[in-house]
């Protein structure tokens, strides 16, 4: 899949856009603080209407702007389809070849990415929640309705955890609360350890390719649903459930679940989260991002993959191999950086370079002084 | 009495009906005045027979001008099927599928916690005094594919563990999220046919 053709305005600090970019590569370069990663982060926007860097959508709309349109056209299997999202206080509006999105799945269906940033080190230093939401994101661009399985398990989570902080006591009222809770918790962790058990092969590898010696990794997901299958996971569920349901009701709060599912990282055995260096971290982090794109290239998928600042992770060497080895992946890679000669030798054949001052983007045609001196 | 401008007062009311906004709620006060002779009258006039005329059937909840409503009056329905659904609109979404010949049941809602609705905010009691009847061989449990809906499907499920007649629950041919008033008419048909044992 290709994102072709780019064009919005009101994003962030980007001035109004049109850009061509049909090519396998699509560096944007440009001094710090000029809007690089606001460009890479409305394609990912796009792509999962979620911020790269916050939380809210809101906060996206440039500061002089009431509304913000992002409109791309995906080339994929010879078709191209038009996704055109428009954000404003009333929230977004999205429509696929002209016509309105009811069904989310269909937007999702048609543009995926995968990111990897200078922030993403947080994946394995910060609690267990990063671990999770990273592993729910994997999850849902290898299958976008993992995210109804998420929500689903959310919202029934929700609702016991209120039931119980509001005093209820009914055994039946509990006792659906914890069906569904199981049932939603169990699909949840299962499709969680499926996913794991696929990556795990690549990560390694990725791995061992990136920081050659640098130790061995472990990963382990802990979760409370336990079990080979959904049904076994939720036997697994209600039986803690109906353990701790006396404590749950005089606490008044849940105590088992799989909201507190841990997946455990480490290298030689010892925690990366308590024990990896700054280095260690992010080459791991790589390892899962680039095992998530060779996976999905496995299931004959091609999503995006989005580079941000590339040049403060590695050292040439590396970047090199890494470029290479996109480039023979065969999807579209978005890289920004300061100076393209970080990036060593691009295909040159298959780029666009696209600069970026002030928030206004330039497709400049003479790749950039690096690139040329590395070529 | 109150100095509230009567223009600025009905502008106000009319904000608060769904989908209304300020600007519609203005217009549509504005149109009012210049509407021939009699029409606010006669508005006035039929929502204030809203209030004083329509309540709830006793056999099934549904909102109604007579006691028992018109579907619960009718001799041609099917007495052995109840289609329990949330919202009397959704009534009115099963009918327009007309695959459905049974009688219904509405709840008034979903159990939802975070709403503060609980089992006994719901027309649940007078659901288990029409099984008591003994006419009853089937129950269809048409709640929203929701956790909300699923909650409460749930929970009549084990309410009626004891009681001799089938529980089944709509096949998810909807898509999940969509609430049964706004499912299409094929759909709600295809879940209808396609419903399980709870
Ligand atoms: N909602 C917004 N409206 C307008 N400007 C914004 C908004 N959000 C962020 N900015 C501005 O965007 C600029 C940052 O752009 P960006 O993060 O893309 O820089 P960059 O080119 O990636 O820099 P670096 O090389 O340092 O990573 C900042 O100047 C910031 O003030
Ligand atoms: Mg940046
Ligand atoms: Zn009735």
């Amino acid at each position: 899949m290709k994102l072709v053709r780019f064009v919005g305005r009101g994003f962030r600090n980007l001035r109004p856009f049109e850009l061509d970019t049909d090519a396998r590569f699509v560096v944007v370069t440009g001094a710090n603080g000029q809007g690089k990663t606001n460009l890479l982060e409305a394609v990912w926007y796009l792509s999962t209407l979620r911020p790269l860097r916050t939380h809210r959508s809101r906060e996206l709309i440039g500061w002089d702007d009431e509304v913000l349109g992002l409109s791309g056209w995906i080339e994929e299997r010879g078709q191209v389809h038009h996704h055109r999202l428009d954000l404003s206080e009333k929230g977004p509006k999205l429509q696929v070849d002209k016509a309105e999105v009811r069904d989310l799945a269909t937007w999702f269906g048609g543009l995926r990415a995968i990111a990897f940033t200078p922030q993403d080190g947080a994946i394995l230093t910060e609690g267990p929640q990063a671990r999770r939401a990273w592993l729910d994101r994997a999850a849902f661009t290898a299958h976008p309705s993992h995210l109804e399985v998420v929500r689903s398990f959310g919202r029934a989570l929700k609702q016991k955890s209120t039931a119980l902080r509001q005093g209820m006591t009914d055994a039946t009222m509990l006792d659906v609360y914890d069906d569904q809770v199981a049932q939603h918790g169990a699909v949840l962790a299962h499709r969680r350890a499926l996913l794991l058990e696929e990556l795990r092969p690549h990560i390694a590898r990725q791995h061992e390719a990136i920081a050659a010696g640098q130790g061995e990794l472990g990963f382990v997901y802990r979760s409370a649903a336990a079990g080979r299958d959904v049904a076994e996971r939720k036997q697994t569920l209600l039986a803690s459930m109906a353990k701790a349901r006396a404590t749950e009701i005089r606490r008044r709060m849940v105590m088992v679940g799989p909201q507190k599912d841990e997946l455990v990282v480490t290298l030689d055995d010892r925690a990366i989260r308590s024990f990896g260096s700054r280095g260690q971290v992010r080459s791991v982090v790589l390892a899962m991002k680039l095992a998530e794109l060779i996976a999905a290239h496995g299931r004959g998928d091609h999503p995006l993959f989005l580079l941000d600042d590339l040049s403060s992770e590695l050292d040439r060497q590396r970047t090199a191999r890494l470029v290479q080895q996109l480039d023979e992946l065969g999807s579209q890679v978005w890289v920004t950086t300061t100076d393209a000669g970080h990036l060593g030798r691009i295909p040159r054949d298959d780029v666009r370079h696209l600069q970026v001052q002030a928030g206004v983007i330039a497709s400049v045609h003479a790749p950039p002084v690096g690139v040329r001196e590395q070529g | 009495m109150s100095e509230v401008d009567p223009i600025k007062q009905a502008v106000q009311h009319l904000r608060r009906l769904p989908g209304v906004g300020d600007k519609t709620a203005t217009r549509l006060v504005y149109w009012m005045l210049r509407a021939p002779e009699g029409t606010i009258p006669e508005l006035s006039a039929s929502l204030l027979r809203l209030a004083e005329e329509v309540r709830q059937c006793s056999v099934c909840g549904d909102l109604t001008g007579t006691d028992p409503c018109a579907m619960c009056a009718d001799p041609r329905r099917d007495d052995a099927l109840v289609c329990v659904v949330e919202h009397p609109q959704d009534v009115l979404a099963f009918e327009r599928s007309g695959e459905f010949r049974g009688r219904y049941h509405i709840l008034h809602g979903a159990i939802s916690p975070l709403d503060g609705i609980g089992p006994s905010d719901l027309n649940l009691r007078s659901l288990l005094e029409r099984l008591r009847g003994g006419q009853i061989k089937e129950v269809i449990i048409a709640t929203d594919p929701d956790v909300e809906g699923d909650a409460t499907a749930l929970y009549i499920g084990r309410l009626l563990a004891g009681v001799d007649v089938q529980v089944t629950r709509l096949a998810h041919g909807i898509s999940v999220g969509t609430e049964i008033e706004y499912a299409d008419a094929v759909s709600l048909a295809r879940a209808l046919q396609n419903r399980r044992p709870l």
